[in-house]
């Protein structure tokens, strides 16, 4: 399957650099080719990803972006989008352990909720040739420990300043 | 000039070696031309490279791939370029690009122990150099200088001048890890090149911790430094020219390299001098196949020496997390190590290591391990914090000795220029095998001591590349059993030298660059001595 | 015998107390010079101390800082005090020659006749005589004619020493007295005329000073500095920044560096008091200062895109390959402010963004009791691969005020590019050479009239 990551990617650095004045601003008028998130499937996305984060607050503008490269980089993911979130309102013992356990049969929905966490979590979304960089420094990982470190290739302080107790 | 050509010197390759010794030679007044078969980059590409990658683990992603001047890759997908015809892989890592692989390390400027030069001597196992300590310690200095080295002092090294960088402020985790393991293992600052204060027009280190794969500032030193300040010597600097074959006359004295540019165009140019810096694998490749009719194996090569004896330094390691928060992640990714196992009457019996300990920021690999772990919600939040904050993560650098069996040779493949790829045998010794059995006793013992669970020690029986490269161009007295004499002299072609860490006869145990370095400026001095007329 | 004992003693004492008061007086003469800065261009980087020899650029050309050690043969060890004085004050050399106004005479006119005395005692005996004669100045004609200056210092010196304004307090005096003397503050941040003379009524208004730009430093709340505190002067005075507002570049770093940090807390708090006393006439009614410009952007609003040519992010890729590293993905700088905000930062917030391209090209030194700060150049760094050419510069400076300075102002590759070359020229020369040119017309054209008159 071919699909222009440049486009996608040019799209997303558009939507991105408009936000930067602080307010959001409406996607851009999209060449035809291109197919955009409905408004249903991000909603349906943000709300499978606060299931799965346990986050109430999620950036809209970096969810749009997961969700576009997700569509793109995994075949059929709106409707495996549409059977996980049946399964987690079907099953809710499933997001009430530490750990994710699907059922054998339920497979394709535990990989759809690994890659939509790990989109999350570590801001890239899909394995090997197909894998696509959509953030880094606003991934949740950075978030979590925001308190102690700064992604690597950013500066903590002037020399020496790595010295005192965390 | 795009191709000029002549020259009195004809450097090949522009990473640290050849860049330190064509500025040497241009600044006492010879012309000199620098050949480099892949492309300049600006640092803040590649920083930007780094930051779009998917595959930001991969030390190789920030550095263009040149199907012209091809290196080996490994994500998302292994290449072809190297072809592994040993019982172990030699996962070789380099970079073909104005600066060469210097780009993408942690400024590890290390001294041998003079017990290095002479281990056949002392302990009855590997080789000895030509050369000693004494005969490069003054040389270790101005590559010391030349790069801004700090470190421990009392590191096995001896020294008649003290460093001249300041040492780099430990971090918490160095701190930590250095008093809990005294008095059983000493921790030490590492030796490297990285500024400690503003030097050499360079900021002093603000914690990046992206030492590999590339040091966003320039904090520390390495192979672009060195070719950027060649060109500002006067050096002429040719990239994307990938050399192909040398010529030579009766004699035996090299007079010329043919060169590719990139569209396939051939350039010849005439020398005085040729050095070949195109590191351990390439310079290789480049002798075996230049034949002709008087050396049908190749230049230098009259006795079947070339590309034997490559070596690396091994390497096994080891993951725990310790039993109180540590913070790997602020300041340098290689800020100090264990290194009271590299001499002794032990080496007569296996093989000795260095243990380095990282401080690389452990959050993407740990959110990577929660994830696959199943975990999700709060409670991957909370598994992220624990690990990232109690991940110790350790390696080490085992010595392995000589072997003519391991060798670069040429494959069957050919490369777009229509090239010959490299191939490689690759072996691990005993020597090695009983190394790593004393060093998973020290993991233990380390894991031990810092009260750590979760302990994993790599795969038993397979190794990592540390990419130190060495030995495929060996020096030594005896043309039998080397390539190279004492000088870095190609035994039969008086006018072709070899600096890089392939004249390294041995790979001892540190990181090879800084004896590359001081090895390169002491062949400059005397490619000097030799064409300076009187 | 008791007499000859007690005039040993006497002699002793006065002696003894003479050299106390010698100490003391060479001492008052090192903090004035240290004031004065007179280091900052009587001694290069690596030279002996006012040894001279250091081209300094002004829009006229490079005029050579001559070495002011007490050498007998290449300084000023022959000089006496009255000479010394009126170097410094009126800049007439001992030979009788005049000096440039590149050495601020007409600040350091303001010292009194008792500093001028501890300074020449400093000078004479404190400082290391250097028998290195410096290099001459040699300006492009009509200016290299020094007589020229006879006539400007009619014009434009003012008579020496310094007259208290005796409504206003002993620290406002003191601080006056500092600013137009010693640390000749309006040399750099007062604009200047045609004849590149101070425009008074326009004091501390805000000047270029070759590729940077002295700010508005008046106590108005837009344009200048009003919004800072007492202590917000003292402290950027003493460290050289104030985070969220400000930092020191180009002279100034030099200036805070080899002067300010060293001056008492008294005398840095009168500084401040006085400069806070200071109007500007001609500033708007209302509206931000530079000091307010830009904001933290939405934080997603950083990313990178592959890097693919041409170049649709050419100015958010140079910020994060150039400067994210230190100054934060949203420009937001380090916690510490040691590395500070791009926002509210008035070198990305003036009106004119000189400083800003200055920056970029030639970096940031200072060393303070803080430590060291060192922002690399990228315009010609000697070691690292990151040169930058004109037309990224301008790029990468746009991308910056679009974002987080003054929003309204654009900058030109033709801008970069005359900063490179050390700011704009003056058109100084170029007028005299017309002026003498039209004249010496005029002087042709009347007498051939006056002669061809004569012959009929």
């Amino acid at each position: 399957m071919h699909y222009s990551r440049r486009r996608a990617l040019k799209l997303l650095g558009l939507v991105t650099l408009t936000s930067a004045t602080g307010q959001f601003l409406a996607l851009p008028p999209l060449k035809a080719a291109q197919s955009p998130a409905s408004p249903a499937a991000l909603a349906d996305f943000m709300q499978i990803s606060r299931l799965l984060t346990q986050l109430d607050e999620l950036n809209t503008t970096l969810a749009q972006a997961l969700l576009m490269t997700l569509e793109q980089t995994h075949p059929g993911f709106a409707s495996a989008l549409t059977q996980l979130k049946n399964r987690l309102q079907n099953q809710p013992a499933l997001l009430q352990q530490d750990r994710l356990t699907f059922s054998s049969a339920d497979a394709e929905s535990e990989k759809i909720a690994q890659a939509i966490l790990g989109g999350w979590y570590n801001g890239v979304v899909g394995k090997g040739k197909g894998a696509r960089y959509v953030t880094y420094v606003n991934t949740l990982a950075a978030q979590v420990v925001s308190d102690k470190l700064v992604p690597p290739s950013f500066s903590y302080g002037p020399i020496g300043s790595w010295a005192h107790q965390p | 000039m795009n191709n000029p050509l002549s020259a009195d010197v004809v450097v090949i390759g522009a990473g640290v070696t050849g860049s330190l010794l064509a500025t040497r030679l241009a600044n006492a007044g010879k012309s000199v031309v620098l050949l480099e078969s892949g492309p300049k980059i600006d640092r803040d590409q590649l920083v930007a490279r780094y930051r779009a990658s998917a595959f930001k683990s991969d030390f190789m992603s920030p550095y263009p791939f040149s199907p012209m001047a091809p290196h080996p890759r490994y994500t998302p997908e292994p290449d072809d370029y190297l072809h592994q015809a040993g019982p172990h892989p030699f996962a070789a890592q380099y970079i073909r690009m104005f600066g060469g692989t210097s780009w993408h390390w942690a400024a590890q400027l290390w001294r041998f122990v003079p017990n290095d030069f002479r281990q056949h001597s002392q302990y009855g196992v590997g080789k000895d150099w030509p050369i000693g300590y004494d005969d490069l310690e003054d040389y270790y200095y101005q590559a010391e200088c030349i790069a801004g080295v700090g470190g421990s002092p009392d590191n096995g090294s001896p020294r008649r001048h003290p460093y001249p960088m300041a040492r780099v402020p430990a971090s918490w985790l160095q701190q930590r890890v250095t008093a809990r393991l005294a008095p059983d293992f000493t921790v030490l600052d590492d030796s490297t090149g990285r500024n400690s204060r503003s030097f050499d027009g360079r900021p002093a280190c603000c914690g990046n911790n992206n030492c590999m794969p590339v040091c966003p500032i320039d904090a520390q030193y390495h192979g672009g430094i060195a070719a950027q300040q060649a060109e500002n010597s006067g050096v002429r600097v040719v990239t994307e020219a990938v050399v192909y074959k040398l010529e030579h006359d009766t004699q035996g004295r090299i007079i010329a390299a043919n060169y590719f540019d990139w569209n396939k165009a051939s350039h010849r140019i005439t020398a005085e001098t040729f050095v070949l810096a195109a590191n351990a694998i390439e310079t290789p490749k480049l002798l075996l196949m230049s034949v002709s009719d008087t050396f049908p194996h190749g230049i230098a090569n009259a006795r079947d020496t070339v590309g034997r004896n490559l070596c690396d330094h091994p390497a096994i390691g080891v993951t725990f997390d310790v039993d109180e928060e540590i913070w790997p992640g602020r300041g340098p990714v290689s800020p100090c190590s264990i290194g009271q196992f590299r001499d002794g009457a032990f080496r007569s019996e296996h093989a000795p290591f260095r243990i380095d300990i990282s401080n690389a920021s452990q959050v993407a690999a740990v959110t990577k391990e929660a994830l696959s772990e199943g975990y999700f919600g709060k409670k991957l939040q909370e598994q992220i914090r624990f690990r990232a904050a109690r991940r110790l993560s350790i390696k080490n650098a085992l010595e392995q000795l000589p072997d003519p069996n391991n060798r670069v040779t040429l494959s069957d493949k050919k490369d777009p220029l229509g090239l010959p790829t490299p191939s490689l045998f690759w072996n691990i010794d005993d020597y090695v095998v009983k190394g790593t059995a004393k060093t998973r006793e020290c993991y233990d013992a380390i894991a031990a001591k810092l009260g750590a669970t979760n302990v994993r020690h790599s795969k038993s029986g397979k190794f990592s590349n540390r990419q130190h490269i060495t030995g495929t161009l060996s020096m030594g007295l005896d043309p039998a059993t080397s390539v190279t004499d004492g000088w870095g002299r190609a035994h039969d072609h008086p006018n072709l030298f070899m600096v890089g860490t392939g004249v390294m006869p041995t790979v001892g145990t540190c990181n090879v660059t800084l004896t590359a370095m001081a090895l390169a400026l002491r062949t400059a001095d005397k490619i000097l001595q030799e064409t300076q007329h009187g | 015998m008791l007499k000859l004992k007690q005039l040993a003693l006497s002699l002793l004492l006065i002696g003894g107390a003479a050299q106390a008061n010698d100490d003391a007086l060479i001492k008052k003469g090192q903090y004035l010079a240290i004031a004065s800065d007179c280091t900052a261009c009587h001694t290069t980087e690596h030279g002996q101390p006012f040894a001279g020899g250091k081209a300094i650029d002004s829009p006229v050309g490079q005029i050579i800082a001559t070495n002011i050690t007490p050498s007998n043969t290449a300084g000023i060890g022959t000089y006496t005090e009255q000479q010394f004085a009126d170097a410094l004050r009126k800049g007439v050399r001992a030979d009788g020659a005049r000096l440039y106004p590149a050495m601020p005479y007409t600040a350091y006119a303001t010292l009194t006749d008792e500093d001028v005395h501890a300074l020449y005692a400093y000078f004479m005996s404190a400082v290391k005589p250097v028998d290195r004669v410096t290099e001459q100045t040699h300006l492009p004609f009509p200016l290299n004619l020094r007589v020229s200056l006879f006539f400007w210092n009619a014009l434009f010196l003012k008579a020496p020493g310094y007259t208290p304004d005796a409504t206003k307090s002993e620290a406002w005096n003191r601080g006056r007295y500092l600013v137009d003397g010693a640390t000749h503050c309006s040399t750099c941040h007062t604009p200047r005329g045609m004849l590149m003379q101070e425009k008074p009524r326009e004091a501390f208004t805000g000047a270029q000073v070759g590729a940077w730009y002295a700010p508005n430093i008046t106590a108005n709340a837009t344009s200048g500095i009003g919004e800072w505190s007492q202590d917000d002067l003292v402290t950027y005075l003493k460290t050289g920044r104030l985070a969220g507002k400000a930092q020191a570049a180009g002279s100034m770093a030099e200036a805070i560096t080899h002067s300010f940090q060293y001056l008492s807390e008294d005398d840095l708090a009168a500084i401040a008091e006085y400069m806070r006393s200071i109007g500007d006439s001609s500033a708007p009614a209302s509206g931000s200062s530079r000091f307010q410009q830009g904001n933290a952007a939405n934080s997603t609003a950083f990313r990178g895109a592959p890097l693919t040519f041409p170049d649709d992010h050419a100015g958010a890729r140079l910020y994060s390959g150039n400067c994210a590293s230190c100054h934060g993905t949203l420009a937001q700088g380090t916690k510490d402010a040691f590395y500070p905000s791009l926002f509210h930062n008035s070198a990305t917030g003036a009106a004119n963004p000189s400083n800003l391209i200055a920056t970029i090209l030639f970096g940031v030194q200072r060393h303070t009791a803080e430590g060291d700060v060192y922002m690399p150049p990228f315009g010609a760094q000697p070691s690292a691969l990151n040169h930058l050419d004109d037309r990224q510069i301008a790029t990468l400076s746009n991308w910056i005020l679009h974002n987080y300075g003054n929003a309204d102002v654009t900058v030109s590759p033709e801008q970069v590019a005359e900063s490179r070359r050390g700011g704009p020229a003056s058109s100084l020369v170029m007028f005299a050479q017309a002026g003498i040119a039209a004249g010496a017309l005029l002087l042709a054209v009347l007498i051939i009239v006056v002669w061809r008159r004569r012959r009929r």
